[in-house]
């Protein structure tokens, strides 16, 4: 592979090629623009720094989507420990409710007329374990079929059926509470 | 149409919100911000050796390995002075002459 020799346009290529799926992967995942650019650098800086350990032995998008995904929720993790210390300065006093409330997320791939429902759905994905999470936003996001996210996330296609089949089944949960308070 | 199917209407509709959505795309010259952040950052491979280190299963067993290493030299220390034998002892005390008690035992010794 001319990018495991450190080849500049091999990595030029392979950036411009991937570039959409790690982003709205990221976003998908983290629900804001700025972070999941962030993410989409420091993946790609990981690629080009291992890609020497890529062995070839799943195919590369698998690879590039565990990074994503590692990526990903180690920012989530991040940015919650950033929350609590925020909680904790507000009671002293500092005002910090922008990182607490976060606003509203648009996803800016769905259609138009889809705009408020899809904010209700990324509002109640964010509620969900990190696995359920994770396959229901490549199965619906990036479109992907059970037999990858399986093999992304190292789990037996059955296993993906039933965490798709149990993320729909809290989100159903999650929005029938959601709207019954908030529908007149 | 009643509360209930309202509601159901609507869920039903946010579950399928992300039919025929496209894949967002990053903000442009992607490779180019990338390029210029990969020149600025140093190759600093003492930060990548703290992170390996501030690990939280790195630095418990690290603090796990320094407790038992402390144990295990107390212990030593400890069974060591506890295992002196009769005839250390006896050694020891014909050396400082420690059977004599008082200064004037000293001065008062017999020819």
């Amino acid at each position: 592979m001319q990018l495991q020799q450190g080849d500049a346009q091999a990595f030029k290529k392979l950036v411009d090629e991937w570039q959409d799926m790690v982003y709205n992967t990221a976003l998908g995942i983290v629900q804001n623009a700025d972070d999941a650019d962030d993410i989409t650098q420091d993946v790609f800086i990981q690629v080009y720094q291992s890609v020497s350990s890529f062995k070839g032995e799943s195919k590369f998008s698998t690879w590039l989507y565990r990074i994503v995904i590692t990526k990903s929720l180690d920012h989530l993790k991040k940015k919650k420990r950033k929350k609590r210390f925020g909680f904790m300065q507000s009671l002293f006093g500092n005002n910090s409710d922008e990182e607490i409330h976060p606003e509203e997320f648009n996803h800016p791939g769905v259609l138009m007329e889809n705009k408020e429902s899809a904010a209700a759905l990324f509002k109640a994905l964010q509620q969900l374990p990190d696995k359920q999470r994770i396959a229901f936003t490549l199965h619906r996001l990036e479109a992907q079929r059970h037999q990858d996210i399986a093999a992304v996330m190292e789990l037996s296609v059955t296993a993906v059926e039933s965490l798709i089949a149990r993320a729909k089944g809290n989100l159903r949960q999650i929005l029938k509470d959601y709207y019954e308070k908030n529908v007149a | 149409m009643n509360k209930n199917e309202q509601i159901n209407k609507l869920v039903d509709e946010a579950l399928s919100s992300l039919d025929g959505a496209e894949r967002a795309t990053p903000k442009p010259y992607l490779f180019t911000r990338l390029n210029a952040r990969m020149q600025n950052e140093p190759d600093n491979s003492w930060d990548a050796v703290l992170k390996f280190i501030s690990r939280p299963a790195i630095a418990l067993a690290g603090l796990c390995l320094v407790i038992t290493i402390n144990a295990m030299v107390v212990s030593s220390n400890y069974s060591g002075q506890t295992t002196t034998t009769a005839d250390e002892q006896y050694v020891s005390a014909d050396e400082y002459n420690t059977s004599v008690a008082v200064l004037s035992d000293i001065e008062n010794i017999e020819p």
